[in-house]
């Protein structure tokens, strides 16, 4: 067997084979044996049937596996020999039909990764976004979370107000006639919300506890109901309770609901917990930033396979996210076709850039220390709230250590990238677009 | 002459017949019609296949007799030729 090895591109190879004809025939023989054993032919005792006959009825299928078996083994042999890291199945070409007693030779075409010497990647100009901490943040987050804590409590006012939660029992009429729908008991309404007809809820302000009254007003022309529509009717109302929506104080008390010691600590875990978010958004803009530069830096050509593989699992993600929520694709305008065309290129400099890193990587010998991995196992044991034991089960499992790997060296190339680069911090308005452009998917 | 298809059926290929194909030369069997006689079959050999036959030997065979519980029946008779050809002859039932 000889094999020839030509680059088409940097991510496609073409290896064209050549097979001599005593190797064809051998196999050609081997298949044939095997089938012998189990071939079932009338007038025949299995596994008697003489040679001639069973190329006359087997002849079809013996070659076809004996084609079979030669590519993938002469193809396999050759990615082993010559290390090619293939990407997919490759496309195969035969130049002539496999014959018995003659040589026999097809061309393989297969993508793969493509080898990237990076260059111009220490010293990179990149722009990170200052943080700056702003106190008013807290008070908001504070104020959200009061509103979030507030509650109905009944008062002792006589009369109801706007912005009253007012618990009444109704019973409407048209023309004299009740209409299905219009009663209910113990209903509360919020005054002032409009969830009911326009004019019901102003003539309920003013109404003393324990009243009834008789509202007159007319349907909407627009309602939903065509029979009631544009008609007035006549409500009997009457008022049980008043209720107000009381907002808890921002006291100690307060804080102690979360379990706090007092209101200076929950204003402290607030806090924290923005830094955080904040510093890992800038963090993460930061690396955007660095990515996009080097794809600016090194033209990378991007194998088919890992594009795709890319989209497929961005779809993944987008459809998870959305079932999460009840949701399909569908809602946000999009099929699977159109949303490989939209993030198409999204994925292809996602791809650029794992490629980009991994080659740094190689080229400045980065590698990941057996501590590193437990060290890592334990934040994300941390970060997840679980069990250690049972996060480091699962990472010892191959797939998911070989993730957690590249995921640690790429966090390291990273740093070490960094570490060379020039970062210039600026204020948020002061930055250039470039990491904004960008829509982050995964 | 009788149409062709009423004297030979069918070829018979077997282990038995294809190892005489392989020892004596071209001896190939054939189930043919039980009123046909060798030299219909050797004339009918002959125009069907374009070869030449220089002997026939035929055999009846009789129909096996078969049970299905209580009722017993029997397989017709029939009658086999070995036809041998000439040299440089042969037959290739696939091919054709």
């Amino acid at each position: 067997m000889t094999v020839k090895i030509e680059d088409i591109s940097s991510v496609r190879k073409k290896l064209s084979f050549e097979i001599a004809a005593a190797q064809v025939d051998a196999e050609f023989e081997q298949a044939l044996q095997k089938v012998a054993k189990s071939a079932k032919i009338k007038g025949f005792r299995p596994g008697k049937i003489p040679r001639p006959v069973l190329e006359q009825f087997y002849g079809p299928q013996v070659q076809q596996q004996a084609l079979e078996r030669l590519i993938q083994q002469s193809y396999l042999k050759a990615l082993a020999e010559h290390r090619i890291p293939a990407l997919a199945d490759p496309e195969i070409i035969e130049n002539a039909p496999l014959e018995k007693g003659k040589m026999f030779s097809y061309e393989a075409q297969v993508e793969v990764k493509p080898q990237i010497e990076v260059s111009g990647y220490t010293g990179i100009k990149l722009e990170k976004e200052n943080f700056e901490f702003d106190p008013k943040v807290i008070d908001g987050r504070l104020e959200e979370m009061r509103q979030g804590r507030a509650e109905l409590k009944v008062v002792a006012r006589e009369e109801a107000a706007s912005g009253d939660f007012a618990t009444i029992d109704f019973e409407g009429s048209v023309n004299g006639e009740l209409f299905a729908g219009g009663a209910a008991q113990g209903h509360v309404l919020e005054i002032g919300s409009g969830s009911f007809i326009p004019g019901f809820e102003e003539q309920v302000i003013g109404m003393r506890r324990g009243e009834s009254r008789e509202i007159e007003v007319a349907f909407p022309q627009d309602y939903g109901n065509q029979e009631l529509a544009g008609k007035p009717a006549v409500f009997k109302v009457t008022l049980h309770e008043i209720k107000e929506k009381t907002y808890p104080e921002l006291s100690d008390e307060f804080a102690r609901e979360f379990g706090l010691e007092g209101l200076a600590e929950l204003r402290e875990k607030i806090a924290e917990t923005i830094r955080q978010q904040e510093t890992s958004r800038i963090e993460g803009d930061l690396r955007e930033r660095l990515v996009q530069a080097l794809i600016t830096r090194n033209r990378v050509e991007v194998p088919e396979t890992m594009v795709a593989a890319q989209l497929d699992y961005m779809l993944d993600n987008v459809k998870r996210r959305l079932q999460s929520q009840g949701l399909g694709l569908q809602m946000l305008g999009m099929n699977e076709e159109t949303f490989g065309q939209n993030y198409r290129a999204t994925a292809i400099s996602q791809v650029q850039g794992s490629l980009l890193l991994e080659a740094v990587a190689r080229q400045e010998n980065i590698r990941v220390e057996p501590d590193e991995i437990d060290g890592k196992i334990e934040e994300v044991a941390k970060m997840a709230n679980a069990p250690l034991e049972a996060v480091r089960s699962y990472y010892s499992r191959e797939e998911g250590r070989r993730s957690l790997i590249a995921q640690i060296l790429e966090e390291k190339t990273v740093q070490f990238l960094l570490d060379k680069s020039e970062i210039q911090e600026l204020e948020k308005s002061q930055l250039s677009g470039a990491g904004e452009k960008k829509e982050q998917m995964a | 002459m009788k149409p062709l298809h009423q004297i030979i059926r069918k070829p018979l290929i077997t282990e038995k017949t294809s190892s005489l194909q392989k020892e004596a030369g071209q001896v190939v069997a054939f189930e043919v019609g039980r009123e046909a006689n060798k030299i219909e079959i050797k004339q009918a050999v002959e125009k069907a296949f374009n070869v030449k036959v220089t002997n026939v030997n035929t055999a009846l065979v009789g129909g096996k007799v078969k049970r299905v519980g209580r009722q017993s029946g029997k397989r017709s008779n029939w009658k086999k030729a070995y036809v041998t050809l000439a040299e440089g002859s042969n037959i290739d039932f696939f091919g054709v």
